[in-house]
Protein backbone atom coordinates (compact mmCIF):
# COMPACT_ATOMS: atom_id res chain seq x y z
CA UNK A 1 0.00 0.00 0.00
CA UNK A 2 1.15 3.07 -0.94
CA UNK A 3 2.35 6.25 2.08
CA UNK A 4 -0.14 8.25 0.44
CA UNK A 5 -3.76 7.49 -0.41
CA UNK A 6 -6.33 9.39 -2.69
CA UNK A 7 -9.30 6.79 -2.24
CA UNK A 8 -12.34 8.28 -2.75
CA UNK A 9 -14.28 9.42 0.48
CA UNK A 10 -17.81 8.09 1.38
CA UNK A 11 -20.48 10.48 2.24
CA UNK A 12 -20.69 9.52 6.30
CA UNK A 13 -16.81 10.05 5.92
CA UNK A 14 -17.17 13.56 4.34
CA UNK A 15 -19.79 14.10 6.85
CA UNK A 16 -17.41 13.28 9.74
CA UNK A 17 -15.06 15.09 8.92
CA UNK A 18 -17.04 18.44 8.43
CA UNK A 19 -18.18 18.44 12.42
CA UNK A 20 -14.75 17.77 13.44
CA UNK A 21 -13.26 19.86 11.54
CA UNK A 22 -16.05 22.57 13.00
CA UNK A 23 -14.20 22.92 16.52
CA UNK A 24 -10.54 22.26 17.15
CA UNK A 25 -8.16 20.11 16.08
CA UNK A 26 -4.46 19.30 17.16
CA UNK A 27 -1.62 20.89 14.90
CA UNK A 28 0.50 17.79 15.77
CA UNK A 29 -0.24 14.02 16.58
CA UNK A 30 1.90 11.44 17.89
CA UNK A 31 1.44 7.86 17.57
CA UNK A 32 2.83 4.59 19.27
CA UNK A 33 2.17 2.09 16.63
CA UNK A 34 1.73 -0.92 19.06
CA UNK A 35 0.04 -4.20 18.38
CA UNK A 36 0.62 -5.28 15.16
CA UNK A 37 2.26 -9.13 16.45
CA UNK A 38 -0.66 -9.61 19.01
CA UNK A 39 -2.98 -8.46 16.12
CA UNK A 40 -1.39 -11.19 13.81
CA UNK A 41 -1.75 -14.04 16.56
CA UNK A 42 -5.20 -12.82 16.85
CA UNK A 43 -5.90 -13.90 13.26
CA UNK A 44 -3.51 -16.48 12.83
CA UNK A 45 -1.14 -14.17 10.72
CA UNK A 46 2.64 -14.39 10.20
CA UNK A 47 4.13 -11.44 12.31
CA UNK A 48 5.42 -10.36 9.15
CA UNK A 49 1.70 -9.72 7.66
CA UNK A 50 0.88 -8.08 11.27
CA UNK A 51 3.49 -5.62 10.71
CA UNK A 52 2.53 -5.20 6.45
CA UNK A 53 -1.40 -4.90 7.98
CA UNK A 54 -0.06 -2.45 10.78
CA UNK A 55 1.70 0.10 7.80
CA UNK A 56 -1.72 -0.10 5.63
CA UNK A 57 -3.10 0.98 8.87
CA UNK A 58 -0.75 3.76 9.68
CA UNK A 59 -1.28 5.07 5.83
CA UNK A 60 -5.38 4.83 6.51
CA UNK A 61 -4.38 7.27 9.84
CA UNK A 62 -2.26 9.37 7.82
CA UNK A 63 -5.26 10.13 5.69
CA UNK A 64 -7.42 10.86 8.19
CA UNK A 65 -5.45 13.06 9.45
CA UNK A 66 -4.48 14.97 6.03
CA UNK A 67 -8.45 15.07 5.72
CA UNK A 68 -8.97 16.42 9.10
CA UNK A 69 -6.29 19.43 8.58
CA UNK A 70 -3.24 17.79 10.73
CA UNK A 71 -0.50 19.32 9.65
CA UNK A 72 2.19 17.13 11.43
CA UNK A 73 2.31 13.49 12.36
CA UNK A 74 5.03 11.56 14.57
CA UNK A 75 5.15 7.83 14.78
CA UNK A 76 6.93 5.16 16.83
CA UNK A 77 7.66 3.41 14.19
CA UNK A 78 11.00 1.22 15.81
CA UNK A 79 12.46 1.64 19.63
CA UNK A 80 16.26 0.59 19.63
CA UNK A 81 14.76 -1.89 22.21
CA UNK A 82 13.46 -3.39 19.51
CA UNK A 83 16.60 -4.84 18.42
CA UNK A 84 16.50 -7.09 20.97
CA UNK A 85 13.91 -9.49 19.24
CA UNK A 86 14.55 -11.94 17.12
CA UNK A 87 16.90 -11.71 14.36
CA UNK A 88 14.30 -13.29 11.83
CA UNK A 89 11.74 -10.56 13.29
CA UNK A 90 14.52 -7.69 13.19
CA UNK A 91 15.49 -8.77 9.44
CA UNK A 92 12.02 -8.52 8.72
CA UNK A 93 11.23 -5.56 10.26
CA UNK A 94 14.45 -3.99 8.43
CA UNK A 95 12.80 -5.54 5.35
CA UNK A 96 9.79 -3.83 5.70
CA UNK A 97 11.59 -0.54 5.79
CA UNK A 98 13.67 -1.17 3.16
CA UNK A 99 10.55 -1.88 0.61
CA UNK A 100 8.74 1.33 2.12
CA UNK A 101 11.34 3.85 1.81
CA UNK A 102 12.13 2.38 -2.12
CA UNK A 103 8.13 3.17 -2.14
CA UNK A 104 8.46 6.32 -1.24
CA UNK A 105 11.35 7.15 -3.78
CA UNK A 106 8.78 6.08 -6.30
CA UNK A 107 6.14 8.25 -5.04
CA UNK A 108 7.76 11.22 -5.37
CA UNK A 109 5.50 13.14 -7.80
CA UNK A 110 2.04 12.00 -5.58
CA UNK A 111 4.52 13.15 -2.14
CA UNK A 112 5.37 16.56 -4.33
CA UNK A 113 1.73 17.37 -4.57
CA UNK A 114 0.66 17.00 -1.39
CA UNK A 115 4.02 18.52 -0.35
CA UNK A 116 4.92 15.91 2.52
CA UNK A 117 8.07 16.59 4.27
CA UNK A 118 9.14 13.75 5.44
CA UNK A 119 11.72 13.37 8.81
CA UNK A 120 13.34 10.47 10.21
CA UNK A 121 13.99 10.85 13.98
CA UNK A 122 16.66 8.10 15.43
CA UNK A 123 20.12 6.86 15.97
CA UNK A 124 20.50 6.25 12.39
CA UNK A 125 24.05 4.56 13.16
CA UNK A 126 22.30 1.11 14.65
CA UNK A 127 20.47 1.00 11.01
CA UNK A 128 21.94 -1.37 7.84
CA UNK A 129 23.92 1.10 6.18
CA UNK A 130 21.68 0.52 2.76
CA UNK A 131 18.88 1.50 4.94
CA UNK A 132 20.45 4.75 6.21
CA UNK A 133 21.16 5.79 2.81
CA UNK A 134 17.71 5.14 1.66
CA UNK A 135 16.25 7.45 4.20
CA UNK A 136 18.97 10.26 3.87
CA UNK A 137 17.52 10.17 -0.32
CA UNK A 138 13.85 10.44 0.91
CA UNK A 139 14.60 13.21 3.87
CA UNK A 140 16.47 15.06 1.30
CA UNK A 141 13.66 14.73 -1.33
CA UNK A 142 11.49 15.77 1.19
CA UNK A 143 13.30 18.07 2.78
CA UNK A 144 11.56 21.81 1.33
CA UNK A 145 8.33 20.32 1.24
CA UNK A 146 5.87 22.05 3.85
CA UNK A 147 2.18 21.47 3.75
CA UNK A 148 2.66 18.19 6.27
CA UNK A 149 5.24 16.66 8.11
CA UNK A 150 5.20 13.60 9.28
CA UNK A 151 8.25 12.53 11.88
CA UNK A 152 9.37 8.61 11.71
CA UNK A 153 11.00 7.80 14.86
CA UNK A 154 13.26 5.21 13.34
CA UNK A 155 16.46 3.16 15.88
CA UNK A 156 14.56 6.04 18.63
CA UNK A 157 14.16 5.82 22.54
CA UNK A 158 13.78 9.59 23.92
CA UNK A 159 16.28 8.47 26.60
CA UNK A 160 18.70 8.16 23.98
CA UNK A 161 17.19 11.71 21.96
CA UNK A 162 17.44 13.38 25.57
CA UNK A 163 21.76 12.62 25.78
CA UNK A 164 21.92 12.98 22.31
CA UNK A 165 21.01 16.69 23.10
CA UNK A 166 23.35 16.98 25.82
CA UNK A 167 25.87 15.90 23.76
CA UNK A 168 24.85 18.83 21.25
CA UNK A 169 24.78 21.17 24.20
CA UNK A 170 28.37 19.68 25.54
CA UNK A 171 29.83 19.97 22.48
CA UNK A 172 28.98 23.79 22.23
CA UNK A 173 30.46 24.19 25.20
CA UNK A 174 33.43 23.58 24.64
CA UNK A 175 33.53 25.01 21.23
CA UNK A 176 32.72 28.10 22.92
CA UNK A 177 29.98 28.74 21.53
CA UNK A 178 27.68 29.06 24.10
CA UNK A 179 28.57 29.32 28.09
CA UNK A 180 26.89 26.33 30.52
CA UNK A 181 24.57 29.05 32.15
CA UNK A 182 23.01 29.16 28.83
CA UNK A 183 21.61 25.74 28.90
CA UNK A 184 18.03 26.36 29.50
CA UNK A 185 14.90 24.50 28.87
CA UNK A 186 14.22 26.37 25.28
CA UNK A 187 17.80 25.50 24.31
CA UNK A 188 17.56 21.77 25.27
CA UNK A 189 14.40 21.94 23.21
CA UNK A 190 16.57 22.94 19.78
CA UNK A 191 18.63 20.48 20.41
CA UNK A 192 16.27 17.37 20.39
CA UNK A 193 15.26 15.69 17.16
CA UNK A 194 12.38 16.97 17.49
CA UNK A 195 13.62 20.52 17.02
CA UNK A 196 11.52 21.53 14.23
CA UNK A 197 8.17 20.76 15.76
CA UNK A 198 6.16 21.92 18.07
CA UNK A 199 4.88 19.45 21.06
CA UNK A 200 2.83 16.94 19.98
CA UNK A 201 -1.11 18.13 21.69
CA UNK A 202 -2.31 14.47 21.35
CA UNK A 203 -0.70 11.26 21.59
CA UNK A 204 -2.35 8.30 20.65
CA UNK A 205 -1.18 4.48 21.55
CA UNK A 206 -2.61 1.59 19.88
CA UNK A 207 -3.56 -1.47 21.11
CA UNK A 208 -4.76 -0.37 24.81
CA UNK A 209 -1.42 -0.31 26.93
CA UNK A 210 -1.25 2.90 28.63
CA UNK A 211 2.73 3.70 28.84
CA UNK A 212 5.01 5.73 27.11
CA UNK A 213 7.50 3.07 26.01
CA UNK A 214 10.68 4.98 25.85
CA UNK A 215 8.86 7.34 23.63
CA UNK A 216 8.41 11.41 23.48
CA UNK A 217 9.45 11.82 27.35
CA UNK A 218 10.44 15.50 27.44
CA UNK A 219 7.88 16.64 24.50
CA UNK A 220 4.70 15.36 26.13
CA UNK A 221 4.68 17.46 29.10
CA UNK A 222 1.70 19.03 28.14
CA UNK A 223 0.51 16.33 25.44
CA UNK A 224 -3.05 14.56 25.97
CA UNK A 225 -2.42 10.96 25.71
CA UNK A 226 -5.27 9.34 24.50
CA UNK A 227 -5.69 5.51 24.85
CA UNK A 228 -7.81 3.42 21.62
CA UNK A 229 -9.87 0.79 21.40
CA UNK A 230 -8.03 -2.05 19.49
CA UNK A 231 -9.53 -1.50 15.95
CA UNK A 232 -7.84 1.88 15.38
CA UNK A 233 -11.07 4.01 13.97
CA UNK A 234 -11.72 7.56 12.87
CA UNK A 235 -13.59 8.11 15.93
CA UNK A 236 -10.54 8.76 17.77
CA UNK A 237 -10.55 11.91 16.72
CA UNK A 238 -13.63 12.80 18.55
CA UNK A 239 -12.44 12.99 21.78
CA UNK B 1 -22.06 30.05 7.69
CA UNK B 2 -25.74 28.07 7.84
CA UNK B 3 -23.71 24.82 7.66
CA UNK B 4 -20.73 25.53 9.46
CA UNK B 5 -22.62 26.77 12.59
CA UNK B 6 -24.71 23.62 12.15
CA UNK B 7 -22.16 21.37 12.14
CA UNK B 8 -20.40 23.11 15.08
CA UNK B 9 -23.86 22.37 17.03
CA UNK B 10 -23.55 18.84 16.06
CA UNK B 11 -19.99 18.42 17.80
CA UNK B 12 -21.47 20.16 20.81
CA UNK B 13 -23.96 17.48 20.68
CA UNK B 14 -21.66 14.70 20.23
CA UNK B 15 -19.32 15.98 23.19
CA UNK B 16 -22.21 16.22 25.91
CA UNK B 17 -23.44 12.78 24.83
CA UNK B 18 -20.28 11.48 25.57
CA UNK B 19 -19.93 13.60 28.61
CA UNK B 20 -23.30 12.51 30.09
CA UNK B 21 -22.02 8.91 29.38
CA UNK B 22 -19.41 9.34 31.71
CA UNK B 23 -21.58 11.54 34.02
CA UNK B 24 -23.87 8.47 33.66
CA UNK B 25 -21.18 5.84 34.49
CA UNK B 26 -19.62 7.57 37.13
CA UNK B 27 -22.89 8.06 39.00
CA UNK B 28 -23.70 4.49 38.41
CA UNK B 29 -20.37 3.49 40.21
CA UNK B 30 -21.08 5.59 43.23
CA UNK B 31 -24.23 4.22 43.22
CA UNK B 32 -22.57 0.43 43.70
CA UNK B 33 -20.44 1.32 45.78
CA UNK B 34 -22.99 2.95 48.38
CA UNK B 35 -25.07 -0.16 47.92
CA UNK B 36 -22.38 -2.61 48.54
CA UNK B 37 -20.03 -0.87 50.49
CA UNK B 38 -20.35 -1.42 54.10
CA UNK B 39 -20.82 0.87 57.37
CA UNK B 40 -17.45 2.89 57.76
CA UNK B 41 -16.03 2.26 55.08
CA UNK B 42 -14.86 6.10 54.64
CA UNK B 43 -12.83 5.66 57.77
CA UNK B 44 -9.31 4.69 58.09
CA UNK B 45 -9.40 0.60 57.36
CA UNK B 46 -6.73 -1.47 60.24
CA UNK B 47 -3.31 -2.28 58.63
CA UNK B 48 -3.97 -6.41 59.03
CA UNK B 49 -7.40 -5.92 57.60
CA UNK B 50 -6.22 -3.57 54.16
CA UNK B 51 -3.21 -6.55 53.57
CA UNK B 52 -5.34 -9.26 54.04
CA UNK B 53 -7.70 -7.92 51.14
CA UNK B 54 -4.86 -7.14 49.22
CA UNK B 55 -3.31 -10.15 49.09
CA UNK B 56 -6.57 -12.17 48.58
CA UNK B 57 -7.54 -9.72 45.46
CA UNK B 58 -4.27 -8.36 44.06
CA UNK B 59 -2.01 -10.98 41.28
CA UNK B 60 0.66 -8.65 41.97
CA UNK B 61 2.35 -4.83 43.67
CA UNK B 62 4.43 -1.87 41.86
CA UNK B 63 7.65 -1.85 43.50
CA UNK B 64 7.81 1.63 42.92
CA UNK B 65 3.52 3.53 42.78
CA UNK B 66 3.78 7.36 41.85
CA UNK B 67 0.97 9.53 43.00
CA UNK B 68 0.71 12.43 40.59
CA UNK B 69 -1.98 14.64 41.39
CA UNK B 70 -2.97 16.83 38.55
CA UNK B 71 -5.82 18.52 40.17
CA UNK B 72 -6.07 22.49 41.27
CA UNK B 73 -7.11 21.32 44.69
CA UNK B 74 -5.08 19.64 46.89
CA UNK B 75 -6.83 17.55 50.01
CA UNK B 76 -3.64 16.76 52.15
CA UNK B 77 -5.78 13.94 53.99
CA UNK B 78 -7.08 11.92 50.79
CA UNK B 79 -3.73 12.04 49.66
CA UNK B 80 -2.40 10.41 52.96
CA UNK B 81 -4.63 7.87 52.89
CA UNK B 82 -3.29 6.63 49.28
CA UNK B 83 0.18 6.62 50.70
CA UNK B 84 -0.79 4.86 54.12
CA UNK B 85 -2.77 2.15 51.82
CA UNK B 86 0.27 1.73 50.04
CA UNK B 87 2.52 1.19 52.79
CA UNK B 88 -0.41 -1.23 54.00
CA UNK B 89 -0.28 -3.51 51.09
CA UNK B 90 3.52 -3.52 50.92
CA UNK B 91 4.10 -1.09 48.28
CA UNK B 92 8.30 -0.24 48.92
CA UNK B 93 8.67 3.02 47.06
CA UNK B 94 6.20 5.61 47.25
CA UNK B 95 6.14 9.38 45.31
CA UNK B 96 4.09 12.05 45.23
CA UNK B 97 4.19 14.78 42.85
CA UNK B 98 1.50 17.69 41.80
CA UNK B 99 2.52 20.06 39.00
CA UNK B 100 2.43 23.32 41.19
CA UNK B 101 5.29 21.78 43.70
CA UNK B 102 2.77 22.59 46.41
CA UNK B 103 3.38 19.08 47.93
CA UNK B 104 7.32 19.40 48.15
CA UNK B 105 6.80 22.71 49.97
CA UNK B 106 4.51 21.37 52.05
CA UNK B 107 6.43 18.06 53.21
CA UNK B 108 6.16 18.31 56.93
CA UNK B 109 2.53 18.82 56.77
CA UNK B 110 1.99 15.71 54.53
CA UNK B 111 4.38 13.58 56.88
CA UNK B 112 2.48 14.94 59.92
CA UNK B 113 -1.11 14.14 58.84
CA UNK B 114 0.43 10.65 57.48
CA UNK B 115 1.58 9.55 61.01
CA UNK B 116 -1.61 10.83 62.23
CA UNK B 117 -3.33 8.14 60.03
CA UNK B 118 -0.72 5.56 60.54
CA UNK B 119 -1.54 6.11 64.22
CA UNK B 120 -5.35 5.31 63.75
CA UNK B 121 -4.86 2.54 61.10
CA UNK B 122 -2.50 0.86 63.29
CA UNK B 123 -5.56 1.34 66.54
CA UNK B 124 -7.82 0.21 64.46
CA UNK B 125 -6.08 -3.29 63.73
CA UNK B 126 -6.13 -4.93 67.13
CA UNK B 127 -6.05 -8.45 65.51
CA UNK B 128 -3.11 -10.22 64.15
CA UNK B 129 -3.28 -11.82 61.31
CA UNK B 130 -1.02 -14.81 59.48
CA UNK B 131 1.64 -13.61 57.33
CA UNK B 132 0.54 -13.25 53.23
CA UNK B 133 2.14 -12.58 50.49
CA UNK B 134 1.92 -10.77 46.93
CA UNK B 135 4.43 -10.61 44.08
CA UNK B 136 5.98 -7.06 43.41
CA UNK B 137 6.39 -7.05 39.85
CA UNK B 138 10.08 -7.79 40.03
CA UNK B 139 8.68 -11.25 40.83
CA UNK B 140 10.08 -10.87 44.74
CA UNK B 141 8.08 -12.00 47.13
CA UNK B 142 6.95 -8.93 48.90
CA UNK B 143 5.54 -10.42 52.77
CA UNK B 144 2.40 -8.43 53.86
CA UNK B 145 3.16 -8.90 57.73
CA UNK B 146 0.70 -8.36 60.28
CA UNK B 147 4.14 -8.20 62.99
CA UNK B 148 5.16 -11.68 64.51
CA UNK B 149 6.91 -13.66 62.05
CA UNK B 150 7.69 -11.86 58.80
CA UNK B 151 10.24 -9.32 58.40
CA UNK B 152 8.59 -6.15 56.61
CA UNK B 153 10.41 -4.17 53.90
CA UNK B 154 10.02 -0.26 55.04
CA UNK B 155 8.56 1.86 52.47
CA UNK B 156 10.24 4.76 50.93
CA UNK B 157 8.31 7.40 50.57
CA UNK B 158 9.55 10.96 48.67
CA UNK B 159 7.88 14.23 47.37
CA UNK B 160 8.82 15.89 44.16
CA UNK B 161 7.98 18.74 42.19
CA UNK B 162 8.44 19.89 38.60
CA UNK B 163 11.92 21.14 39.57
CA UNK B 164 12.90 16.96 39.92
CA UNK B 165 11.64 16.76 36.39
CA UNK B 166 13.18 18.81 33.72
CA UNK B 167 14.83 21.24 35.57
CA UNK B 168 17.04 18.30 37.17
CA UNK B 169 17.68 17.52 33.32
CA UNK B 170 18.79 21.22 32.53
CA UNK B 171 21.10 20.80 36.00
CA UNK B 172 22.63 17.36 34.48
CA UNK B 173 23.37 18.83 30.70
CA UNK B 174 25.14 21.93 32.62
CA UNK B 175 27.03 19.48 34.81
CA UNK B 176 28.12 16.88 32.12
CA UNK B 177 28.93 20.13 29.50
CA UNK B 178 30.97 21.25 32.85
CA UNK B 179 32.69 17.85 32.96
CA UNK B 180 33.47 17.73 28.83
CA UNK B 181 34.94 21.37 29.02
CA UNK B 182 37.35 20.28 31.63
CA UNK B 183 38.17 17.11 29.74
CA UNK B 184 36.84 15.23 33.18
CA UNK B 185 35.07 13.22 30.48
CA UNK B 186 34.88 12.60 26.95
CA UNK B 187 31.58 13.59 25.24
CA UNK B 188 30.68 10.27 23.67
CA UNK B 189 30.54 9.42 27.10
CA UNK B 190 27.34 10.88 27.40
CA UNK B 191 25.26 8.00 26.52
CA UNK B 192 22.30 6.54 28.15
CA UNK B 193 23.53 4.25 31.00
CA UNK B 194 25.98 7.11 32.24
CA UNK B 195 23.71 9.92 32.10
CA UNK B 196 21.07 7.57 34.14
CA UNK B 197 23.78 6.96 37.25
CA UNK B 198 24.39 11.29 37.11
CA UNK B 199 20.82 11.52 36.75
CA UNK B 200 20.31 9.16 40.14
CA UNK B 201 22.94 10.24 41.82
CA UNK B 202 22.78 8.30 45.41
CA UNK B 203 19.76 7.19 44.85
CA UNK B 204 19.26 3.46 43.52
CA UNK B 205 15.30 3.77 43.93
CA UNK B 206 14.04 1.65 40.93
CA UNK B 207 11.95 4.12 38.48
CA UNK B 208 8.33 3.85 39.12
CA UNK B 209 6.42 1.49 37.50
CA UNK B 210 2.88 2.45 37.82
CA UNK B 211 1.58 5.72 38.53
CA UNK B 212 -2.44 6.71 39.69
CA UNK B 213 -2.76 9.86 38.08
CA UNK B 214 -5.91 11.31 40.03
CA UNK B 215 -7.71 14.26 38.00
CA UNK B 216 -9.37 14.97 34.96
CA UNK B 217 -6.38 16.52 32.65
CA UNK B 218 -4.60 13.51 30.29
CA UNK B 219 -1.04 14.08 31.48
CA UNK B 220 1.57 13.85 33.72
CA UNK B 221 2.11 17.05 33.76
CA UNK B 222 5.84 17.20 34.11
CA UNK B 223 6.46 13.99 36.81
CA UNK B 224 9.72 12.87 36.30
CA UNK B 225 10.21 12.29 32.14
CA UNK B 226 13.32 10.54 32.33
CA UNK B 227 12.19 7.88 35.08
CA UNK B 228 8.71 7.47 33.26
CA UNK B 229 9.97 5.19 30.20
CA UNK B 230 7.71 2.21 31.22
CA UNK B 231 5.69 3.32 33.75
CA UNK B 232 2.18 2.11 33.65
CA UNK B 233 -0.47 5.11 33.95
CA UNK B 234 -3.66 4.65 35.53
CA UNK B 235 -5.98 7.24 35.89
CA UNK B 236 -8.61 8.08 38.60
CA UNK B 237 -11.36 11.08 38.32
CA UNK B 238 -10.11 12.66 41.49
CA UNK B 239 -8.16 11.85 44.53
CA UNK B 240 -11.24 14.08 46.53
CA UNK B 241 -12.90 11.23 49.25
CA UNK B 242 -11.14 8.55 47.79
CA UNK B 243 -12.00 5.27 48.74
CA UNK B 244 -10.36 1.98 49.09
CA UNK B 245 -12.07 0.24 46.69
CA UNK B 246 -11.24 2.59 44.17
CA UNK B 247 -7.45 2.08 45.03
CA UNK B 248 -7.67 -1.80 45.09
CA UNK B 249 -9.11 -1.62 41.87
CA UNK B 250 -6.46 0.71 40.05
CA UNK B 251 -3.77 -1.62 41.80
CA UNK B 252 -5.84 -4.86 40.41
CA UNK B 253 -5.84 -3.17 36.97
CA UNK B 254 -1.88 -2.74 37.30
CA UNK B 255 -1.65 -6.65 37.92
CA UNK B 256 -2.72 -7.32 34.60
CA UNK B 257 -0.71 -5.52 32.54
CA UNK B 258 2.59 -7.08 30.36
CA UNK B 259 5.57 -5.44 29.91
CA UNK B 260 7.80 -6.31 27.22
CA UNK B 261 10.44 -4.06 26.74
CA UNK B 262 10.53 -4.06 23.50
CA UNK B 263 10.60 -7.62 22.92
Amino acid sequence: MSWIRENKRSLIHDFCVRVLKSGPIPSHVAIIMDGNRRFARKNNFDRAVGHLRGFDKLAEALEWCWDLGITEVTIYAFSIENFKRSQEEVDCLMELMRKKFAQLMEEKELIEKYSVCFRVLGDWNRLPLDIQQMIAKSVAMTRNNNRAFLNICISYTSQDEICYAMRNLAEGVSLGIIDESDISESLFEKCLYTKKSAPPDLLIRTSGEVRLSDFLLWQVKISRPLILIPKFINLFIVS
Amino acid sequence: MTTTILYRVLLVVVHLTISLKELLAVICCRMMKLLTSGVGDGEPRSVPAIKHEASRRLKRLPVHLGIVVVEEDLHVVDIVKIVAWSMAVGISYITIYDYKGWCKKNKATILRVLEEQKEKMETNGQNKTKCSTVNNSNGVINPLTGGGDCQRQKPKLQIVGPEDGRQHLISVARHLSHQVLNCEIKNDDIAVPFVDAVIRGNDLDPDPDLVMKFGAVNSLLGFLPWQTRLTEIISLPTHHRIDFASFLTALDQFGYTEQRYGK
